[in-house]
């Protein structure tokens, strides 16, 4: 850990030197009080290098630096559904040098795994919203069903068949399986069998051979496939359309009230975290997702940029907590 | 011809000064990177992609395309050596080129690699020029079921494979098929084998256990002997090139090698794993010729032909990634997102959409190739000099770059921890005489295998009918058990217990 600190310029300030010395870690969190940052920001990433999570942290990482006059170090911890990295911030102390970048799969990850102890997500402090992304539902572009009301009744349909109906997902348990079970729930209940994948290509490639009927997954990742015509789109969680798919309907537009999921990926500090700290790292975190480049490396990934306030984020993590909660109990979605 | 007018366009934008100056660097990193045990292509290019996007789409792709042959092709380098595959198809190179470089023959080893690598990585280019778009339907053909079945037709391939008792080979198997079950089930998401700790609910990354098995096993070993009695590497090296002989050997092997590489590669997930498993058992069933050593000890066709095979798979398996827009593995998921960053879609449309980088990847990558071939035949004799300086420092630097490697993809002190604890596995196989390679690939194969298998059942409603009612499954299927069978028979057996009794 000490080794990847980066000493920014010799004589940044006494205050830093008297940190190397390592004097007192008192005097240090005193510091944090009035002048966070004086020493590098480390942004704990619970996952490896090269997935959404680690993007959405590195995104910013320029930006924010500038902004704080420190350097932000990036600690990949992969491991344990993100778990591990979560764990790390979790424990850390509340002087707002060892932040999370978290994925929204804390909010679910406490209600499927029962065995193995997750970080519980309400007991971060909540710093900011970094970048969000709505679901899309799909079918293979082969299948006879145009839109969400012609797939209600597909569906009906085929779950009455020997064949029956199957629904694919990136993974046990992901946001991608919890949808599904959530909009199952709103058409009634059919039946409906969940067959798991890991990840989202190997998938894609069953729901355009038409192996499985249904998908949600990511518009980021799935967006290509519609354009070339291989599955078809029947509508977005988001709030709003996305600029990707103009010509896909919302579901409050296709006709399912009360379905706004989305993925997001937030800032979160350790429990505890001094208010002044949070007002500074969120006002960063904004200005750098303000900046034009920024922002266009955010929507060509086909995600959007977040922002907000740091009671935004603490909204969005308590109302996708208690909605995981209801979904994975009433639906018995165990991980362990 | 149509094909022609299109490679025409790629080398057009691949030879600008540029574009070749990023293919250079990306293949320099890429074998530097490899060289180093441990530290593969994914976490390289996950830490450049940022730098990328200042520079054009074209020339990002490019550089990115050199680091991932560059790694691929290092780290058949460090399999020669020192024992150390860093990548899961390096595996069986290393029988046959860690005993060459023993026997003071790493440089034809070396030099062997280089070629074959190149051959097939041409020959894989001009496959993925020509039939990239019919392929692709291919890639759709293979289901969970035929999945299944292909791997099933490995893992059989896989006990003809070892040398020695058969019990060991599927023992080794099995244990593979179990290490790799460890962590979260596809299926249920619920955690096997994790003994509640958190660190296994990923499972076992495939790199601490073959920088485990086999990079600190051997050292533990070389350690146990007395100092008179280690063969670390003859330090009379006898010659760097591969004589007249060796050339016409392994020539035909190389071939042999490209043609399963180019089929494999296209399939997602195994496929470089495969072929290059595949490669190595056909050259074992190959009768040898006067005066060649048994496979196993030191023959060049073991080390040309699966270095081919994994070579032109890597090239193929740019087919699902660039056509279809599905990554192959981990590292072509970070091209994808290298893509995207850039404003590209990958998937059908990319080679109408975007001829010029298309076509210029394409052309770039038999550039990265040549390039890789000039780059590393020089470095050759540095490369076996290695091998000339003294055992005590150069272990210690392999055990700590070792370290360094996995430690880097999670940042876990825990998996150097796991290296250390299948390190001393690895030294308990080698005193009981077993061959890994079985091991790893149950390890690679086994979960996907399962996973396969599982979601097939699934998808039939547990209607087992759905394995035979297939024709691919079932065709793979029939020839696992015609490979099977050909084990079991008297005649075979008896020429397994010939060719493979250890002196």
């Amino acid at each position: 850990m000490h080794a990847k600190r980066i000493v920014s310029g010799f004589a940044k300030s006494t205050a830093f030197l008297t940190l190397a010395i390592g004097l007192s870690a008192i005097s240090s969190m005193a510091h944090a009080q009035s002048a966070w940052p004086t020493k590098p920001v480390t942004f704990v990433v619970g996952y490896p290098p090269g997935g959404q999570t680690d993007f959405a942290g590195r995104v910013v990482v320029a930006n924010m630096q500038k902004e704080l006059g420190q350097p932000i170090v990036i600690d990949n911890r992969g491991g344990g559904g993100g778990n591990i990295g979560s764990d790390i911030v979790m424990q850390a102390a509340p002087d707002g040098y060892k932040l999370l970048v978290g994925n929204g799969v804390i909010t679910i990850n406490p209600h499927t795994y029962r065995s193995t102890p997750m970080v519980d997500p309400l007991k971060f402090t909540p710093i900011g919203t970094l970048l969000t992304s709505g679901l899309v539902l799909v079918v293979p572009a082969t299948s006879p069903v145009k839109d969400y009301k012609q797939f209600v009744q597909y569906i009906k349909d085929k779950a009455k068949t020997p064949e029956g109906v199957n629904y694919g997902s990136s993974g046990a348990g992901s946001l991608t399986h919890v949808t599904m079970e959530l909009l199952r729930e709103r058409m009634g209940k059919p039946e409906m069998n969940h067959v798991p994948y890991k990840g989202t290509a190997a998938v894609a490639v069953d729901l355009i051979a038409g192996r499985v009927d249904a998908l949600f997954d990511a518009t980021s990742v799935i967006s290509p496939f519609i354009k070339s015509g291989q599955m078809r789109a029947l509508m977005v969680t988001s709030a709003q359309r996305v600029p990707a798919l103009p010509d896909v309907p919302t579901a409050a537009e296709a006709g399912v009230k009360d379905f706004e999921i989305i993925s997001f990926i937030g800032l979160y500090g350790p429990p505890k975290l001094p208010a002044d700290v949070v007002k500074k790292a969120n006002s960063a975190m904004n200005v750098a997702l303000k900046d034009a480049t920024v922002r266009k490396n955010i929507i060509d990934r086909g995600d959007e940029p977040g922002g907000g306030s740091a009671e935004d984020l603490g909204k969005l993590t308590q109302t996708h907590f208690k909605l995981w909660g209801g979904i994975v109990k009433a639906n018995d979605i165990r991980v362990d | 011809m149509d094909l022609f007018a299109n490679l025409a366009l790629g080398f057009d934008v691949a030879f600008s000064l540029t574009n070749l100056l990023y293919a250079f660097i990306g293949c320099l990193l890429g074998t530097l990177i490899g060289v180093l045990p441990g530290v593969g292509p994914l976490a390289t290019i996950a830490m450049l992609l940022p730098a990328t996007y200042a520079l054009p789409p074209v020339s990002a792709l490019i550089m990115l395309a050199g680091i991932f042959y560059g790694a691929q092709y290092g780290g058949s380098t460090t399999s020669i050596l020192v024992n150390l595959p860093g990548e899961a198809s390096s595996v069986v190179t290393v029988i046959d080129g860690f005993q060459m470089a023993r026997k003071g023959q790493g440089g034809r080893a070396l030099a062997a690699s280089a070629i074959g690598s190149f051959f097939a990585g041409c020959a894989g280019t001009l496959v993925l020029a020509a039939f990239a778009a019919p392929l692709t339907q291919l890639a759709f053909k293979f289901g969970p079921a035929e999945n299944f079945a292909l791997m099933v037709l490995g893992l059989i391939s896989a006990v003809v494979l070892a040398s020695g008792s058969v019990i060991k080979a599927i023992a080794m198997t099995v244990l593979g098929l179990l290490l790799g079950l460890i962590g979260t089930d596809v299926n249920t998401g619920m955690t096997r084998f994790t003994m509640n700790k958190p660190e296994l609910i990923d499972g076992i990354g495939f790199i601490v256990v073959a920088m485990g098995i086999y990079g600190y096993g051997e050292i533990i070993n070389t350690l146990s002997q007395h100092r008179s009695e280690r063969r670390v590497a003859n330090t009379k090296i006898s010659g760097l090139m591969p004589t007249r002989q060796e050339l016409r050997r392994m020539f035909p092997a190389i071939f042999r090698g490209t043609a399963l590489g180019s089929i494999l590669g296209i399939l997602p997930g195994s496929g470089a794993v495969m072929a290059s498993f595949a490669a190595y058992t056909i050259e074992k069933k190959l009768p040898l010729t006067d005066g060649e050593v048994p496979l196993g000890q030191g023959n060049i066709r073991g080390v040309a032909s699966p270095e081919a095979a994994n070579n032109a798979a890597a090239q193929t398996s740019f087919i699902p990634l660039l056509t279809l827009g599905l990554p192959a593995n981990a590292v072509m998921a970070m091209m994808v997102g290298a893509m995207m960053i850039h404003n590209i879609q990958p998937g059908p449309t990319v080679i109408t959409s975007n001829p010029a980088l298309f076509w210029g990847l394409i052309a770039s990558m038999w550039i990265g190739n040549m390039m890789l071939v000039v780059l590393n035949l020089p470095l050759i004799g540095i490369w076996v000099k290695l091998l000339s300086v003294p055992y005590r420092w150069l272990f210690p630097s392999i055990v700590l770059f070792c370290a360094i490697g996995v430690y880097s993809t999670n940042n876990l002190t825990f998996d150097i921890w796991l290296v250390g604890i299948f390190g001393v596995l690895g030294y308990v196989f080698i005193k009981l005489d077993i061959e890994s390679g079985p091991l790893l690939l149950g390890f690679i194969l086994g979960p996907m295998m399962e996973e396969n298998f599982r979601r097939a059942l699934n998808l039939s409603r547990g209607n087992w009918s759905i394995f035979f009612t297939q024709p691919l499954s079932a065709g793979l299927l029939l020839a696992a058990f015609l490979v099977l069978v050909m084990l079991m028979m008297p005649a075979i057996k008896k020429k397994r217990a010939e060719t493979f009794v250890e002196d």
